[in-house]
């Protein structure tokens, strides 16, 4: 029961702070969050993949890449309102997670873990190729149009952020309730015991089929954001290393917990600022981080605990 | 047929290389079910060795040339050996039996750090090999020149991998290794030594990936500090290609990676060169989804 | 026809024949089991039909329709539902929690209502959340609901595999070695559960070691050797039937003594 307490207070002060921060904050550090706010939108929607039905993706990037370029393409050439393409974003990166989850969804493990990894990179190679002279090479798409939202022009990190973190928000309240669900247990059941799970009566090939094409269809709609955010995609924003992070991100926090994947993406996204300091050591910090906090805390900083119906 | 010849023994190179450095990722694997992204800093590492060593005023000269290289391939193997081990002790051992995904973000966070921790020691510029380390002479091979480095690596990955082989198949740790890897509960209640087996793996695969490292500052002679990573997932990609965990597997997926991506970008198309081999994978692992080599794993209830 | 029919059923693995042409019905409403010595092939029946394993040959016939080959989970639907002889819990999920897994597979609510958290998906969810504490306190785990699996004693992880097992509603269920690793107390329990189990209408069918138990509880019994039947009958028959013994002589499991 404490422990439910501390966690809504923690909840209700994180809410606090977040809708304080544009008005306290400055603009470069509200900039700062814009980002950690579309990590954390990147990291929990890998969070369903990876921690709660434990897929080992680490090729989320490419998700993410679809959906900016779906966006990127749609509002420069077609003059599509930018937020109108969400949908449009989401549909497309999920056709394309689907597409992939055939043949690669039924692989165990690492298996799953390096095709991944190949799908990204495969993913960033041909944006980089100009494929369907669509993707504008290297050099990317600029130029893309700021989103409207109820007639206002969304220019500067302020105006981004309510944007950004409501996304958040919303993604949050979503997927808590989807966590909590039968669809949320079934996912955990087939990440906890695949036989046993399909032997209690869960279809564990469309659950893992379900699930691939959610978290990825939802890095689609973060891809709307970031090319809303940038104004320029190009493919050094999605290579192996984004993928990374976000990966990382989910398991730092806590695979499976909303408040762990969060923190995770604070930290991942967001320290690396703090350590600006350090300069050209801040990335050799970071490995040593990630290496010394999972020898102290293997489950991560907030895991999911098992309790109640969860 | 000339392009052709060329185009094979570079990837019969570059696939030694691949196989070389595959078979560090598959031995750990076998043992420790564990994917050590670093190891493709430890390759890098030998790289940057090499290059130390060869442009130090009192070495380099000496350890340029025949005999010469042996005992710098050897320097390079040992030190890179060390370095595994002390990334074992630093960076896994306390994760032995913790989840898995831990032991993997560790990994990572270990990658990073040593990549890092490159850049810092040599500089995030490119590094170049001295002009005078590499060997530049070629021999006529079926009408066509070769470069004598290029069959020079070709031999060198073939011989180790040969004395990998004797070492895994004929001498009491090695089939201590090919034990641990079938089934390490199993193996540890016949009494082998569980900790000196992961020991061993973490000093020959660094060793060989060190040795690979070097052979692609001699081959190409330009090196950076980001190279572990590319150069690494293709070569875990040949270990998961030939069945993870197996090491005749991971030379076999070597090889064929080195070539179809040699051949692949010779004569479909050189811009896809670096996604020529995930698409060899996936294709693969649609076939066999355990690898060429890999056990099939039947569903047991 | 019989309620589950097991025809003429075959499944080599590798070049060994586990199963070789088995069949046997089980009628409904009662307790069967299927015993046998180590290796021979009882669970690999078991499997056969659960849809875990896909046979060579043969066909399951379960409430007069064919099901040979299904999905597991297809067969859950169809209305039998098992238990593992090395015992399958969601260890990090609590013990409600592994039995509302099981009670999902009736539930209907899609994806969108549950994002959505529409009335009839909380209604359902509440009805889910009573049956599965009801088939906790069948088994005597009700006030394990909120624990996590994980910290269950070895007999406990046996009643809760039988209660996911039975949130199905599922018409047979499937024990492969209930009393495995039960003590003798723990077992007599057991011996009463499984009645318990059938007398709310549901079939039960067995692999057992304990004798004692399958003496005790099971009306009829199949006795399997090296992947084929040898004996069929009432415990009294299987136990002056010299083929049995022969089967058993020999045996160093001292369960099966």
């Amino acid at each position: 029961m404490t422990r439910g307490l501390v966690a809504t207070a923690a909840a209700v002060v994180f809410a606090l702070a977040m809708t304080a921060a544009p008005f306290v904050l400055s603009t470069y550090w509200v900039d700062v969050l814009d980002s950690v706010g579309i990590y954390a939108l990147l990291a929990l929607s890998l969070n369903l993949i990876l921690g709660e039905a434990g897929l080992y993706d680490m090729g989320h990037a490419a998700f993410f890449a679809v959906g900016a370029y779906t966006t990127a393409i749609l509002t420069t050439r077609l003059g599509v309102p930018l937020l109108l393409t969400l949908p449009a974003a989401a549909l497309a990166a999920g056709l394309f997670a689907a597409l992939v989850a055939l043949p690669v969804l039924r692989l165990r493990g690492d298996y799953l873990l390096i095709v991944t990894v190949g799908v990204g990179e495969i993913v960033r190679i041909a944006l980089v190729n100009d494929v369907g002279s669509l993707t504008g090479g290297a050099n990317g798409i600029f130029g893309i149009p700021r989103p409207f939202l109820f007639g206002l022009k969304l220019r500067t990190p302020e105006q981004l952020f309510p944007l950004i973190w409501g996304a958040v928000a919303l993604t949050i309240l979503v997927f808590h309730r989807l966590s909590a669900s039968r669809f949320g247990r079934q996912l955990r059941a087939v990440r906890e015991d695949e036989v046993a799970a399909e032997g209690s009566g869960v279809n564990t090939a469309r659950a893992r089929l379900t699930v691939f094409v959610l978290g990825s269809a939802w890095a689609g709609m973060a891809g709307t954001l970031f090319a809303a955010k940038m104004t320029v995609v190009s493919p050094e924003s999605f290579g192996f290393w984004e993928s990374v992070l976000v990966f990382t991100m989910v398991l730092l926090g806590g695979a499976g917990s909303i408040p762990g994947v969060l923190l995770g993406a604070f930290l991942v996204a967001g320290l690396p600022e703090l350590f600006r300091g350090l300069a050209s050591a801040r990335m050799l910090v970071f490995g040593l981080a990630l290496m010394v906090m999972m020898v102290v805390r293997p489950g991560g900083l907030w895991p999911r605990r098992a309790r109640g119906a969860s | 047929m000339e392009e052709l010849l060329q185009q094979v023994t570079n990837g019969l190179a570059i696939g030694g290389v691949y196989a070389l450095v595959a078979l560090g990722y598959t031995m750990v694997y076998g043992v420790l079910r564990l994917i050590n992204f670093a190891h493709g800093e430890l390759f890098t590492l030998g790289a940057y060795l090499g290059f130390t060593f060869l442009t130090s005023a009192a070495l380099g000269p000496r350890l340029g040339t025949g005999w010469g290289l042996l005992l710098l391939a050897l320097l390079v193997a040992g030190l890179v050996a060390v370095s595994g081990a002390l990334l074992e002790r630093a960076a896994y051992r306390p994760l032995r039996e913790a989840p898995r995904l831990s032991a993997v973000v560790s990994a990572l966070g270990a990658s990073i750090f040593l990549q890092n921790a490159l850049m810092l020691g040599w500089g995030a510029r490119f590094q170049v090999y001295p002009d005078e380390a590499l060997p530049t002479s070629a021999v006529t091979l079926g009408g066509t020149r070769v470069p004598v480095v290029r069959l020079a690596v070709i031999l060198v990955s073939l011989a180790l991998m040969a004395a990998l082989w004797l070492f895994v198949n004929r001498t009491k740790l090695g089939t201590a290794i090919r034990a641990v890897a079938l089934d390490r509960d199993a193996a540890r209640l016949c009494g082998i030594d569980v900790d000196q087996v992961v020991r061993a793996v973490f000093l020959v695969g660094p060793a060989l990936g060190g040795v690979a490292g070097l052979m692609v500052g001699l081959t190409y002679g330009q090196i950076g500090f980001t190279m572990g990573w590319s150069y690494g997932m293709k070569a875990f990609t040949a270990a998961i290609l030939g069945g993870i965990g197996n090491v005749p597997g991971a030379m076999l997926g070597g090889f064929l990676l080195g070539l179809a991506e040699s051949l692949g970008s010779a004569y479909v198309s050189s811009a896809w060169k670096d996604a020529i081999a995930f698409v060899v994978l996936i294709v693969v692992l649609l076939v066999r989804p355990t690898g060429i080599l890999g056990e099939r794993v039947a569903e047991k209830a | 026809m019989s309620f589950l029919s097991v025809r003429d059923l075959a499944k080599r693995f590798g070049g060994v024949k586990a199963v070789a042409g088995v069949s046997f019905d089980v009628e409904e409403g009662a307790i069967a089991g299927l015993i046998g010595p180590n290796g021979a092939g009882k669970t690999t029946v078991f499997n056969l039909i659960t849809g875990n394993t896909r046979p060579d040959q043969g066909r399951v016939l379960f409430n007069d329709a064919d099901v040979t080959g299904l999905r597991p989970h297809r067969i859950v639907a169809r209305g039998i539902a098992r238990t593992f002889q090395s015992i399958r819990l969601f260890g990090g999920m609590s013990v409600l929690s592994n039995v509302l897994v099981g009670a999902d597979a009736r539930l209907k609510s899609g994806l969108l209502a549950s994002f959505l958290g529409t009335p009839g998906q909380r209604r359902e969810e509440r009805r889910a959340r009573e049956e599965a504490l009801a088939a906790l306190e069948l088994v005597g785990l009700a006030d394990r609901a909120a624990l996590p699996a994980g910290s269950l004693a070895h007999g406990e992880r046996r009643r809760l595999e039988i209660a996911r097992a039975l949130a199905s509603h599922p018409r047979l269920v499937v024990l492969d070695e209930p009393a495995g690793g039960l003590n003798e107390a723990e077992t007599a329990s057991l011996a009463a559960l499984v009645r318990r189990i059938r007398e709310r209408g549901v079939t039960v069918l067995l692999i057992e070691h304990d004798m004692g138990l399958v003496m005790d509880v099971c009306e009829r019994l199949v006795v399997l050797e090296n992947g084929t039947k040898i004996a069929e009958g009432t415990p009294d028959e299987i136990r002056s039937d010299p083929r049995v013994g022969e089967a058993y002589l020999g045996v160093e499991d001292p369960a099966c003594a």
